[in-house]
């Protein structure tokens, strides 16, 4: 006993060092990409709060040309909407998608994990698990969210996997990213019989209940066919430049819990 | 108590141009800055040494907080709080070093502060960019990612080494 606690005197210093380690790398490896707590991410009040206000300094830089971008925005969807109008398409319920404007206050991108910190949060209905779109086409899902911010886990992040498929024939997988190039992901499981062309639009599915189907995400840039297993490796362009992303809007789907309801009714069928 | 003021200052500044500057911006995939180290490096010598791995793990903790990565920075943080010491005695000048003087340029050489910080900030890197990817799979990628950005962080560190270090 005499000689244990001599020992722990002397090392004191070593011990206390390795015992916060190992308690930093417990919470570094435990942390979910999905944060049930805000607060443990930057959507918690305080950084949150400092980022916001910087954002808002350096955000009067590039007013003029945030401002033409919105404008080229919301002419292409007074276009949609008159194109819309003028179908016969019967609308289905009341219910469906909602989209909640958000502003990026803090963003990365040279990183593995890369992060996105949004000023909206539950107060303006944000919840974990929404799809996020920007201007061009997919951004992400939210991964923590508090009262007021959230962060969204982007396409550039090892753990996103979201549902898409070719645009021409439908032909879904998922897509993931490298870690290697901001601009580029990678789309897997298309059988190889599948014809593919460079070019080609990739949308999302609309399997996930996250997105809505046809969303744009990128075109194709090059692909591989892995000989052993015939599925097709596709490199993907992402249309969402990450490096200049200013705002975004997350997408509600009113019809969840329903879906949800169902198919907890369908498994107890089973 | 204005010795302490400084270094409360230091911290502040150095947190924020981390999180809210560097952070922000993006070169590549192979350039990340971070400066956030220097603070640990500039602690007076004759700070005390649980103190100095309480300070290396807040001011992680704190990157931590800003960017959604915990336990990443802490870790890497504490890490450089503990090796400082033996970096210290490595490099440690002919005569020593004297409690009243700060450890910058002006009073240890800008050979010695090369030296002392280039091995901080490799054993940072090393640790921060294995953990974050936490394979050798892509050793070469990460490897280069190490290299990169320890040229880019010594540049960065030694600029604001220059605009924080005392006056005399």
């Amino acid at each position: 006993m005499r000689n244990l606690l001599d020992f722990v005197v002397k090392y004191a210093y070593f011990i206390l060092f390795i015992l916060l380690e190992v308690l930093c790398l417990v919470l570094f490896f435990s942390s979910n990409p999905f944060q049930r707590y805000g607060f443990a991410s930057s959507a918690n009040v305080v950084t949150g709060a400092i980022a916001e206000k910087w954002a808002g300094v350096v955000q009067y830089m590039n007013l003029s040309e945030e401002n033409e971008a919105l404008k080229k925005e919301n002419a292409d969807l007074r276009n949609r909407l008159e194109a819309y109008r003028r179908s016969s398409i019967p609308v289905l319920g009341k219910k469906g998608f909602e989209y909640i404007p958000a502003s990026v206050i803090s963003a990365t991108t040279n990183r593995e994990k890369n992060t996105i910190t949004v000023n909206a949060g539950s107060n303006a209905g944000i919840e974990n698990e929404m799809g996020v779109i920007g201007r061009d086409g997919v951004v992400g899902i939210v991964s923590s969210v508090s009262d007021k911010y959230a962060v969204i886990m982007p396409i550039i992040h090892p753990d996103a996997r979201i549902s898409v498929k070719l645009a021409e024939n439908g032909y879904f997988g998922s897509l993931s990213w490298n870690g290697r190039d901001v601009r580029v992901a990678t789309f897997s499981e298309v059988p190889g019989y599948v014809d593919v062309r460079i070019g080609d639009e990739i949308v999302t599915s609309g399997f996930s209940a996250i997105f809505p189907e046809g969303i744009p995400v990128g075109y194709v840039k090059s692909f591989e066919k892995d000989l052993s297993t015939d599925f097709y490796t596709i490199d993907v362009e992402l249309y969402t430049d990450f490096h200049n992303i200013k705002y975004v809007y997350v997408i509600r789907n009113n019809n969840k819990e329903e879906l949800k309801a169902s198919d907890d009714k369908a498994q107890k069928k089973k | 108590m204005i010795e302490k003021l400084k270094y409360i200052l230091y911290f502040i500044i150095l947190l924020l141009v981390q999180t809210l500057i560097l952070d922000q911006i993006c070169v590549s995939v192979y350039v990340n800055a971070f400066v956030y180290i220097l603070f640990i490096m500039m602690l007076p010598i004759e700070t005390n040494k649980y103190l100095m791995l309480l300070l290396g793990l807040l001011m992680g903790l704190c990157v931590d907080l800003f960017g959604s990565t915990l336990g990443l920075h802490a870790s890497a943080g504490l890490l450089v709080a503990f090796v400082r010491t033996f970096a210290l005695d490595l490099y440690s000048p002919h005569d020593g070093y004297e409690s009243n003087k700060q450890l910058n340029v002006r009073n240890y050489g800008y050979y010695w502060f090369f030296r002392y910080a280039i091995t901080l900030i490799l054993i940072h890197h090393i640790w921060i960019f294995f953990l974050e990817s936490f394979s050798f799979a892509n050793i070469l990628f990460t490897l280069a990612k190490v290299g990169v950005s320890s040229l880019t962080s010594l540049a960065v560190i030694m600029l604001f080494h220059l605009l924080l270090m005392s006056r005399k």
